[in-house]
């Protein structure tokens, strides 16, 4: 079945093939879970969503339209609940905020490296996670984010720049 | 630092990710033989190209078990029992039925808050047109 093209194991997929769909999950889950680490930046979030994602991918299947787009559509739908997912923290967060700031508690310092990519802004730290999910192939991560070859150099840039800021001076009290 | 020095860094940026051709990686290597404080800043970008490889090296060694707790969560899923809900991690997928039905039960329990509620009104109104 490794020789099957996505086409052919959607087809199966969409009449219930479990064996044909866990092809496409051994194929498609790390660009998946890249794309998930790289909006999310938190690793225990980004496993529970890309694994939601791969699930809803297969009971949604019949929506895909044109059997060769699986690869699009699952990051499509990876994108969707990352950014579900973001809105609902961010809600939570001003309410935790406003908790926070009511008992006088102040944001911890996160300094190592895990947390400092957690800190980059959303629109860098997704290249630079798809940078090392795809053997740091930019043409590969621009098809991918539907971007130039030069935005993403020019995004891996900044990535690294900030990054380096965050790791050498430390994470600003927020 | 000198003027030049902007201009490098963003070149030493590139070379890092492997985007800088041939003729500008040679004229970066030359400017940081000269300036130490280029040089420095490319040892701490390499080190940190190393750490984020080995970081992220971590999880193509856990990628065949992440792929697989997919794999046995698709088991366990129902591919026409989609009546059924089911949770996996934090997200909760809940199937059309149940969403309906969920919808009839809040139309019922506002129905009857207000039949309820009018019939008590009128029942006051009525004590009250009595007692007068």
């Amino acid at each position: 079945m490794d020789d099957f093209s996505d086409e052919i194991l959607v087809e199966a997929s969409r009449r219930g093939d479990k064996k044909a769909y866990a092809m496409l999950v051994k194929r498609h889950y790390r660009y998946v879970f890249a794309v998930c680490l790289g909006i999310l930046g938190n690793v225990d979030d980004a496993e529970d969503i890309a694994q939601d994602v791969m699930l809803k991918g297969f009971l949604k299947i019949g929506k895909l339209r044109g059997s060769e787009q699986f690869d699009k559509w699952i990051l499509r739908v990876a994108r969707n609940l990352c950014l579900d997912l973001l809105r609902r923290k961010k809600q939570a967060r001003a309410w935790a905020a406003k908790r926070a700031s009511r008992s006088g508690q102040t944001a911890s310092q996160n300094h190592d490296l895990a947390g400092a990519i957690g800190r980059l802004p959303q629109e860098i730290r997704l290249p630079l996670v798809m940078y090392y999910f795809n053997n740091k192939s930019l043409k590969r991560i621009a098809e991918k984010l539907k971007i130039s070859n030069s935005g993403v150099c020019q995004r891996l840039k900044a990535a690294r720049k900030q990054l380096h800021e965050l790791l050498t001076k430390g994470v600003q009290n927020e | 630092m000198n003027s030049d020095c902007d201009k490098i860094r963003d070149g030493i940026e590139e070379l890092v990710n492997g985007t800088l051709s041939e003729a500008e990686t040679n004229a970066v290597r030359q400017h940081l033989r000269e300036c130490s404080g280029c040089s420095q800043y490319a040892g701490a970008l390499e080190e940190e190209e190393q750490r984020l490889a080995s970081y992220f090296a971590l999880f193509e060694s856990n990628m065949s078990s992440m792929e697989d707790e997919v794999i046995d969560a698709l088991e366990r899923t129902e591919v026409s029992g989609r009546e059924k809900v089911f949770s996996v991690g934090r997200d909760v997928i809940i199937p059309v039925v149940a969403k309906h039905a969920l919808a009839a039960a809040v139309i019922v329990v506002v129905t009857v808050y207000f039949v309820i509620t009018f019939t008590w009104i009128s029942q006051i109104n009525e004590c009250i047109a009595r007692s007068m």
